[in-house]
C-alpha cells in the first residue's frame, strides 16, 4: 500500500524571514550551477512570486482532460540569481565604486516583498512558502521521456534519478509549479527531494524543522492520529494550492485569515481586507469553510473551552508538529 | 505588558510617549501585575560581567553617552540651528550648558580623542549623522584602529583593521532578554585566514601595552570613575585583564561569566556546548524573577515593594520643577515630532528581517532574497507625484544631505512618509552616503536626560543619560536620473550639499 508524507503550512504565522529558504540553500542547493534554484521560497501574496509569475505558466501547465500540457520554460532572469560583490576593487584596490553586485538584479526571488495591494491602511499581504508539492499525480514524472522521474512507495517522495536524466526539460515544462530547476552545469533538472535522508532517519526536512515560527506540519496522510490528517481531513482547514492544476498537490496550506478593513474613522468595519475571491483563487472552494472553523474554535477557545485546532496551530511544543516514525499504520 | 522595545527611544520626545504608556497603565489598573506594565527589554543582569569589566576585579571600564560627546566635538549646537531654527538650538543648548555648570554631565567631551579604538559595532556608520560624524570626528583622530568580523565603512576609515573570527570560530555564549535560554556559541571552524578571537586580541593587546609600560617606567595615570578617583596602572595591564593569568582563553573568560553570574546553572563550558542551551533560574512568566540571571528592577519596586528611585518613591507622572521648566514636560503630553521645514515627508527606519544592523548585510545570497541593494520604501501616490517608479533609483534629500536608494513602491506605506531597513553600510551607496547623511538628528539632546539630582532624573549611564534620537526629522525624494530640483530658497545647506 502506497503511503504518501504531506506537509501543511499555516499562513497565519509566517513572517517571510526566509530561514527555511536560506536552511534548504545551504543543505541542498549551493553548488555551481544551481545558483537560481531555491527549492524551498517564499513569496508575497497577491504579487507574481517566484519564478516571476509562475501562476501564468501553471494555467498552462499540468493535467487537462486527462493528458500533461506543457506550458513553456521561464526566462533566466524570472529566478533572480545570486551573485558575488566587488568586495575586492572597493576594500583592496582603492576604486571609487559603490559595493555592489557584479550583476545588478533586476528581478528576484524576493523581488516583491511586502510590496503591498490596495490602498493604506486597508492594504493587505502575506507570505507564502513554496516547496515541491511531491504530487500525488505528477506533471513532472509523465512529461519525463527517459522515466527518470519516480515517486517512492513508502512516502510518495517525488525524485528526480540524476543518473537517468538527460536534461530534456520536458519536466520544467510540465510543472505548474514550477518547481523543478535546470542545472546548467550539469545539464539536469533537480527538485526538492523533502529531504528524504532526514524522513528515513524520522527527521522533519530542514525547511520545516528551522522555521523559527513553528507553522510548518509534516506526517502521513493516512495517519489518523497525526496532524497531516486531522488538518487536511478531520478539521479540513488545510488546503492545496491550485488544486485546479490537476496534479494532487500534498502540501497544504491553512489559509489566512481576514482582518477587517477601517472605516474612515478608523473604526474596524465588517469588509474584510483580503478579498475571499483572491484566496479562493489559490486555494479554492474550501476556503470559507476553512476560515469559518478556525474563527469558532478561536471562539471556543477564547470563552475557556478546549480546541484541538486551535492546540495544534499554536503548537506550544514544537513536537507536535511532526509524526514521521513510529507512525501506527491504520 | 507594553513591550516597547528600543523604538520609542529613538523619537526626541520617546521618554514623554513611555511615561504616557506607563501613566496609562496605571490609571487602567495595568501596574505591579502579571502581564501589566511596560517593558523595553530583560537585560541580561550577569553579575560575572559587572565583575570582570566594572566592579575593580578586572580593568575597570567607563561608559559615557555619547550623544553629549558627539555634541561637545560635532558642534552640536551649529547642526541645530542649521536644522531646525535657532530658537530649537537655543533651547537645548541653554540646557546643555546648565547641566555642564552644575556638574551633571561627568563625561561630556571635554577632551578630543587622540586615538579610537572601535570594536563590536561599525562605529562610523551607526551614529545619528553619521555622515557629519565621520567629517566632523572622526577626521580628527590620529589613529583609529578596528577589530571588525567583516568589512565596513569602519573599517575603511582606519589606520590598523584586526580582523576577528566569525561567531562559530570562536567560544563563547548569548544571552537575549525576551528569551530565558544561556544559549552557546561553540567554534565549529577555525578562524579564517589571519582573524581571531577577539578576547585574544584584547588579551594580546594588553600584554605589549604592559611591556611598553614597564620599558618606559609609566607611573599610574590618574583617572575618575563616576565621581571616584582611580589610578590605572598600565605596567599590570596583562595581569589585570587576564585576572593574573586566570582568564587565558575566550572559552575561560565564557566560564568565569557562568561561575560568577547568579541564576546560571553551574555547569561548564562544555556542558554547555554539549547542550547547546541551558535556562535560568526564576525565569518563568512575561516578567523573569530575582534569582533569573536577567534584570529584576521591574518588579522589585511592585511586588517586593521596593522604592522607585524617583522623588516621591512610588510611581511619579508629574514633574514640577524648574529644571523641566518647560510645562510641557511635567506631564506626559502630546508635542508634534520635530521637522525639517519644506520637507513633506517622514522617513523611519527599523531593523532588517534579513540581518542585524550592518554585519552581513553585504552577503550575496542574503542580497539575492532583497533587491540586490539598499532600497526605500515609499507610498504609491508619493511616487507617482515624482514620476517615480518602483525599481528607479531615487534621491532622498534634506537640508543636511542626500543619499541614494532603488524605490520599493508599495501601498504598505501611508502616504507622507517614507521608510527604509536601517544597516545598510555607507559602502553600498553612491558617494558612500547612506541614510546617515540625511538623519540630522545627532545634536537633540532631550533637556529632560540632562537633569541630574531630580529623583530619578541622574545621570546614569544605559539607564537615564542623553540618547541619540533617529526619526525627528523630514526628507523628500526625487528620481535619480533627473537633474536635483533647486534647493529650497534661503537655504544655504541645500546648495552646499548639492554643489
Amino acid at each position: 500500500m502506497p503511503r504518501q508524507i504531506a506537509m501543511v503550512i499555516d499562513l497565519n504565522k509566517c513572517i517571510g524571514c526566509q530561514t527555511c529558504t536560506a536552511a534548504c540553500k545551504s543543505l541542498w542547493t549551493d553548488e555551481a550551477g544551481q545558483e537560481n534554484m531555491l527549492w524551498n521560497n517564499v513569496e508575497t501574496k497577491p504579487g507574481p512570486g517566484y519564478p516571476k509569475n509562475w501562476e501564468e505558466k501553471g494555467a498552462r501547465s499540468g493535467w487537462k482532460d486527462g493528458a500533461i500540457q506543457l506550458g513553456g520554460l521561464h526566462e533566466d532572469e524570472d529566478y533572480g540569481n545570486v551573485s558575488t560583490l566587488n568586495h575586492e576593487e572597493v576594500y583592496f584596490k582603492g576604486t571609487e565604486q559603490r559595493l555592489q553586485r557584479k550583476e545588478p538584479l533586476r528581478s528576484g526571488a524576493n523581488w516583491d516583498e511586502d510590496v503591498s495591494s490596495g490602498d493604506f491602511p486597508n492594504n493587505y499581504h502575506f507570505y507564502m512558502p513554496r516547496l515541491c508539492n511531491h504530487c500525488t499525480k505528477p506533471a513532472c514524472l509523465e512529461a519525463c521521456p527517459v522515466r527518470a522521474i519516480y515517486k517512492r512507495e513508502q512516502d510518495g517522495i517525488v525524485l528526480v534519478d540524476q543518473d537517468k536524466c538527460v536534461g530534456t526539460r520536458m519536466c520544467n515544462q510540465a510543472c505548474p509549479y514550477d518547481k523543478v530547476y535546470f542545472n546548467h552545469m550539469v545539464s539536469k533538472s533537480q527538485k526538492c527531494v523533502f529531504c528524504f535522508p532526514r524522513i528515513e532517519k524520522g527527521e522533519a526536512p530542514a525547511c520545516a524543522r528551522q522555521c523559527p515560527g513553528r507553522l510548518r506540519f509534516v506526517g502521513y496522510l493516512d495517519d489518523l492520529d497525526g496532524p497531516i490528517a486531522k488538518l487536511v481531513h478531520k478539521l479540513k482547514v488545510a488546503l492545496p494550492l491550485h488544486a485546479e492544476y490537476g496534479t494532487e498537490p500534498n502540501v497544504y496550506y491553512v489559509p489566512p485569515l481576514l482582518p477587517q478593513t477601517f472605516d474612515e474613522e478608523g473604526r474596524f468595519s465588517d469588509r474584510s481586507r483580503v478579498p475571499l475571491e483572491y484566496l479562493q483563487g489559490l486555494f479554492g472552494a474550501g476556503v470559507e469553510p476553512a476560515l469559518a472553523t478556525i474563527a469558532a474554535e478561536m471562539a471556543r477557545r477564547k470563552s475557556g473551552e478546549p480546541s484541538e485546532l486551535m492546540d495544534l496551530l499554536i503548537a506550544k511544543d514544537w513536537k507536535s508538529l511532526f509524526k514521521i516514525k513510529d507512525v501506527q499504520l491504520v | 505588558m507594553i513591550y516597547a522595545g528600543f523604538r520609542s527611544c529613538k523619537w526626541l520626545h520617546g521618554d514623554k510617549l513611555q511615561r504616557a504608556w506607563l501613566l496609562m497603565c496605571a490609571l487602567t489598573g495595568n501596574t505591579g501585575r502579571e502581564g501589566g506594565g511596560m517593558q523595553t527589554t530583560q537585560l541580561a543582569n550577569s553579575d560575572g560581567v559587572v565583575k570582570f569589566a566594572f566592579a575593580g576585579l578586572g580593568p575597570r571600564a567607563k561608559i559615557a553617552a555619547l550623544s553629549v560627546w558627539d555634541y561637545a566635538r560635532g558642534d552640536g549646537k551649529q547642526l541645530n540651528a542649521k536644522t531646525y531654527g535657532d530658537k530649537t538650538a537655543n533651547h537645548l543648548d541653554e540646557h546643555y550648558r546648565q547641566a555642564i555648570g552644575n556638574g551633571w554631565l561627568p563625561d561630556y567631551g571635554k577632551t578630543p580623542w587622540k586615538m579610537a579604538f572601535m570594536a563590536g559595532h561599525n562605529t562610523a556608520n551607526w551614529r545619528a549623522s553619521g555622515t557629519r560624524f565621520r567629517e566632523t570626528v572622526l577626521a580628527k583622530v590620529d589613529t583609529i584602529v578596528t577589530m571588525t568580523p567583516d568589512m565596513s565603512v569602519t573599517a575603511m576609515y582606519s589606520d590598523y583593521v584586526l580582523p576577528v573570527a566569525h561567531h562559530y570560530e570562536r567560544q563563547d555564549f548569548v544571552m537575549e532578554g525576551h528569551t530565558p535560554f544561556i544559549q552557546v556559541l561553540d567554534r565549529a571552524v577555525p578562524p579564517l585566514g589571519e582573524s581571531e578571537d577577539d578576547w585574544q586580541i584584547m588579551a594580546r593587546l594588553a600584554k605589549a601595552i604592559s611591556a611598553r609600560a614597564i620599558a618606559r617606567e609609566l607611573e599610574p595615570v590618574k583617572d575618575n570613575i563616576y565621581g571616584q578617583p582611580v589610578a590605572h596602572d598600565y605596567r599590570n595591564l596583562e595581569q589585570i585583564f587576564t585576572l593574573n593569568g586566570q582568564i587565558g582563553s575566550s572559552r575561560d573568560i565564557a566560564q568565569f561569566l557562568i561561575d560568577n553570574s547568579d541564576g546560571m546553572p553551574k555547569i561548564s563550558f562544555e556542558e554547555l556546548a554539549r547542550r547547546g542551551f541551558v535556562r535560568g533560574d526564576d525565569s518563568e512568566g512575561t516578567q523573569f524573577g530575582k534569582k533569573s540571571p536577567f534584570s529584576y528592577q521591574t518588579l522589585a519596586s511592585t511586588q517586593d515593594k521596593q522604592p522607585y528611585a524617583t522623588l516621591t518613591g512610588r510611581q511619579q507622572f508629574l514633574f514640577r520643577s524648574r529644571l523641566v521648566s518647560e510645562g510641557r514636560e511635567a506631564l506626559p503630553v502630546y508635542v508634534a515630532p520635530l521637522a525639517i521645514e519644506g520637507y513633506p515627508l517622514r522617513l523611519t527606519m527599523g531593523h532588517a528581517r534579513h540581518g542585524v544592523h550592518s554585519i552581513y548585510r553585504d552577503d550575496p545570497f542574503l542580497l539575492s532574497l532583497q533587491r540586490g541593494e539598499p532600497d526605500i520604501h515609499v507610498n504609491p501616490g508619493d511616487a507617482r507625484l515624482r514620476r517615480v517608479k518602483d525599481g528607479d533609483l531615487v534621491r532622498t534629500f534634506n537640508s543636511l544631505g542626500s543619499f541614494v536608494a532603488m524605490a520599493r513602491v508599495t501601498a504598505a506605506i501611508p502616504s507622507g512618509s517614507m521608510f527604509m531597513f536601517h544597516g545598510w553600510d555607507p559602502m553600498m551607496f553612491e558617494g558612500r552616503q547612506n541614510f546617515g547623511a540625511a538623519i540630522p538628528t545627532a545634536a537633540l539632546l532631550k533637556p529632560t536626560s540632562l537633569v541630574s539630582q531630580y529623583g530619578h532624573l541622574n545621570y546614569n549611564p544605559l539607564e537615564y543619560a542623553p540618547n541619540q534620537t533617529y526619526h525627528d526629522y523630514t526628507v523628500d525624494f526625487e528620481r535619480h536620473d533627473l537633474k536635483p530640483s533647486a534647493p529650497k530658497s534661503g537655504d544655504r545647506s541645500a546648495a552646499v550639499a548639492r554643489s
